[in-house]
């Protein structure tokens, strides 16, 4: 009856014909009679939509094997060469780390190279474990103005990359002998954050675990200084800023777990 | 000829040569056991070899109009090796249920009483050439088996790690054809399929589809309409977003990922990075009707995330950027063009750079320099994430640590968490892939931490030969990422006063204490058939 049906309302070569075609040949190869029997039915009721498109494939077997793009480079490579972009105020950015890039310093370094209108300075750290000389180069403008430094001056620099990509624990940072610079402090933690502010005798650290609030500022000679998320305030002589400081919100909320519930995020910079 | 000539039970053979189509096969011709065994859709292209076959040489022959061709021989082997861990019927350890990853359909017809017929396209692990599909009305009732047929088998790569690494080894994944029959369209059944040992894999629910307008048949949230006729966004008969010229395919699952990249990015951000991820995709263990592989993803990264300042000029870099979608918190009003160091918020770049009628296609990411928490990336679990990972270190910038930040949040968009369906533990040593932490940018860590973060070596790096010496990244590092599979091991946290547990994945020794995780036992989870597509329909959103 269902393949009356199909006949009366399909013509010779419908998709519908040629969908009936193609399970009464899938009967034919079927191993069992059981399956032989429900591709029969299939076919006389017109209930394979589609099959008759079905490709009998070129390869019906094939092996799983992740391939690369030919010329894709895995290995570490140098950076791209930026610059400061024109009309940026402001800029600090490493352009050249040591070659052990986990390899902390903070302490006196001397300027080697001043390049790109004093946008790009290049210093020499002292030889860290290997026992040979560490370059660092970084990017530095405040406020429009280059910081004032020459080859061979000496000057204090912060170099501190986090170990662990999930947990920062950063602090990248110059500074010179006028007193002129930048520091830029991003610490993470699973409890409250505190952290040094190096080149700026600070610290900071948060002092309550509820969203949004202040994160506290202190200095040896300073009473301490709140701040929120946002703020910018002047302290000891530079400037300060909250960029973020996150706690985790109560309720955990999927996906929003990367990495340290808690950050901080401060720059202390002080004009030239 | 069969390749190979020579396997265990349940191992897949192709067969090749000539007059394949509409041909049977014969397994121990001539012998007391003869039986016909079932091959490929519509001819005997491949066979699973019996799950019963004793070891020893098994003539087989093809036969088609009643003429066979002459015997070849399939030897079962006697020997173990790193494939082929004895799992005999009943024993202790059993080959493995079959498991299955997606349903799709290839062709469905709605009748005017609100009926659907569907042709399904059923695929997953473990399936034997010859498995069959049962389908149940409800999970309560029996399954009753239905027209089934075997297209295609993928068989996966190891890389030489040995089985018993593995608690569901998956040896190759299959697909079959199967047919539903009649039923009410929008209707949820519940499929199992059946392998030849009798073994069922878990029920799989699916949603049959509710009408042609909105028949999704390779389940990537993407109408077939808008695949085939390109997408309308406003109504207004004006097709907007030509996806079928973009290469969708309605049997084939797309993402479609707009990328903005801000000026004086470090990190490689170009072909090197997007075109091994797009390779990593198409390699995924799906299977398709058509000859089209994995997954397509389409990653447009021609733009970049600007703003106008005051004066007029485009602004395309920002120091810091706020990911202030997904439910963190706002950071004030951040000024880009007042803030000494420029904050910017996500959404007021998404605001202006992101053309809104691609908002039901299109996942959308900024790879910036600095993010506000300091992340190396953050997804909203949907349509929006950031990649931030550009100034946290030297040694992240290579190719493979921008595949990796890529896919994992990607992946994020996608459903998936830090340990497959979960976040704990999200340095899960047996969850193999980028998910993990510990898989994500590993190339790019202190050698102290990587030695903390114990994986399968040979997986992660897609060698046999991987190892890492004290510590260093393993020599012969390339581009190829992965999603996991499901397959590894469980791990046992050996938790005080006992001792006993898992103290090593692929000989790579555990270290637990670095391992932030409230479960004592660790189990890996399947990502690639966890994938959830509805992200951009449900503005970041993964369920309704």
């Amino acid at each position: 009856m269902g393949a009356i049906a199909l006949a009366l309302g399909a013509g010779c070569n419908s998709p519908e014909r040629q969908a009936a075609a193609a399970a009464r040949d899938a009967s034919e190869v079927a191993a069992t009679p059981e399956q032989k029997q429900l591709w029969q039915d299939a076919a006389d009721k017109g209930d394979a939509p589609g099959l008759q498109s079905v490709p009998i494939p070129q390869e019906p077997v094939i092996q799983r094997r992740p391939s690369q793009a030919p010329g894709a480079q895995p290995k570490p490579q140098p950076p791209q060469s930026v610059t400061i972009t024109p009309g940026v105020r402001s800029e600090l950015r490493v352009v050249l780390y040591p070659e052990d890039p986990f390899e902390r310093y903070t302490g006196p370094a001397r300027v080697t190279k001043v390049e790109q209108n004093g946008d790009r300075i290049e210093v020499q750290l002292p030889p860290g474990a290997s026992g040979t000389p560490r370059t660092l180069a970084l990017l530095v403008r405040i406020s429009s103005s280059p910081l004032p430094v020459k080859v061979g001056e000496m000057v204090d620099v912060a170099y501190q990359v986090r170990r662990d990509p999930q947990v920062p624990e950063d602090a990248i940072g110059i500074r010179n002998s006028a007193g002129a610079g930048v520091v830029h402090v991003i610490q993470g933690g699973n409890v409250l954050v505190q952290a040094v502010i190096p080149l700026f005798g600070l610290n900071v650290r948060q002092v309550d675990n509820q969203p949004g609030a202040p994160v506290q500022f202190i200095g040896a000679s300073l009473k301490p200084i709140d701040l929120t998320m946002g703020q910018t305030s002047l302290v000891e002589g530079a400037t300060a800023r909250v960029i973020s400081s996150t706690v985790p919100s109560g309720k955990p909320v999927p996906g929003l777990n990367e990495g340290a519930p808690f950050t901080l995020n401060v720059m202390v910079w002080r004009v030239p | 000829m069969l390749e190979p000539a020579e396997g265990h039970p349940h191992d897949v053979v192709q067969i090749t040569g000539s007059d394949l189509e509409d041909a049977q096969i014969v397994w121990d011709f001539g012998k007391t056991t003869q039986t016909v065994i079932p091959g490929g859709h519509q001819g005997a292209y491949m066979f699973s070899v019996p799950h019963d076959a004793p070891a020893g040489a098994h003539p087989i022959v093809l036969q088609k109009n009643g003429v066979q061709s002459k015997p070849i021989t399939f030897t079962v082997s006697s020997g173990t090796g790193p494939r082929n861990r004895p799992r005999p019927p009943g024993g202790i350890v059993e080959y493995p249920r079959p498991r299955i990853d997606a349903v799709t359909i290839v062709g469905a017809t709605f009748e005017p009483a609100g009926d659907v017929r569907t042709t399904l396209y059923v695929q997953g692990a473990n399936f034997d050439v010859g498995a069959i599909v049962s389908i149940m009305d409800d999970m309560s009732d029996p399954p009753v088996p239905v027209a089934t047929t075997s297209h295609k088998v993928l068989r996966n790569e190891w890389y030489g790690v040995d089985d018993d690494q593995f608690v569901y080894p998956i040896y190759h994944y299959g697909s079959t054809i199967a047919i539903s029959g009649l039923r009410p369209a929008g209707q949820r059944i519940w499929l199992i399929v059946t392998n030849l040992d009798n073994l069922q894999s878990v029920p799989f629910p699916y949603d049959l589809p509710k009408d042609a307008k909105t028949i999704d048949s390779d389940g990537d949230n993407l109408p077939d309409v808008w695949e085939i006729g390109g997408y309308d966004a406003e109504g207004d008969g004006v097709i907007d977003i030509n996806l079928a010229a973009l290469g969708a395919d309605p049997s084939r699952r797309d993402v479609f990922v707009e990328l903005d990249i801000m000026d004086t990015i470090q990190s490689p951000h170009d072909e090197t990075v997007f075109a091994p991820l797009v390779q990593m995709f198409e390699s995924a263990p799906i299977l398709n009707v058509g000859d089209a592989k994995g997954i397509h993803l389409v990653i447009d990264a021609t733009g970049k995330p600007c703003l106008t300042d005051p004066g007029g000029q485009a602004v395309c870099e920002f120091y810091t950027t706020h990911f202030d979608i997904g439910g963190q918190i706002p950071a004030g009003e951040p000024d880009p063009f007042k803030d000494e160091f420029p904050e910017v918020r996500f959404s007021m770049l998404k605001a202006e750079n992101f053309k809104r009628i691609r908002g039901d296609i299109y996942h959308y990411g900024i790879w910036g320099r600095h993010q506000a928490n300091g992340k190396g990336g953050f997804s909203d679990m949907g349509d929006d994430f950031v990649i931030t990972f550009d100034e946290i270190g030297g040694s992240y910038h290579t190719a493979r640590s921008s595949i990796e930040a890529l896919a994992h949040e990607i992946g994020h968009n996608l459903g998936l968490l830090h340990a497959g369906d979960t976040d704990d533990p999200n340095m899960q040593p047996n969850h193999l892939g980028v998910m993990s932490y510990t898989w994500l940018f590993r190339t790019a860590l202190d050698p102290s931490v990587r030695l903390t973060r114990a994986t399968c070596l040979p997986f992660y790096y897609a060698d046999a030969g991987a190892k890492e010496m004290s510590g260093s990244v393993f020599p012969n590092v390339n581009t190829i990422v992965d999603y996991s599979q499901g397959m590894a091991k469980a791990l046992d946290r050996p938790m005080p006063p006992a001792t006993a547990g898992s103290t090593d994945i692929c000989g790579t020794a555990i270290d637990w204490t670095t391992m932030d995780s409230i479960f004592k036992i660790v189990d890996d989870f399947a990502d690639w058939g966890s994938l959830v597509f509805t992200g951009p329909r449900l503005n970041g959103t993964l369920q309704p």
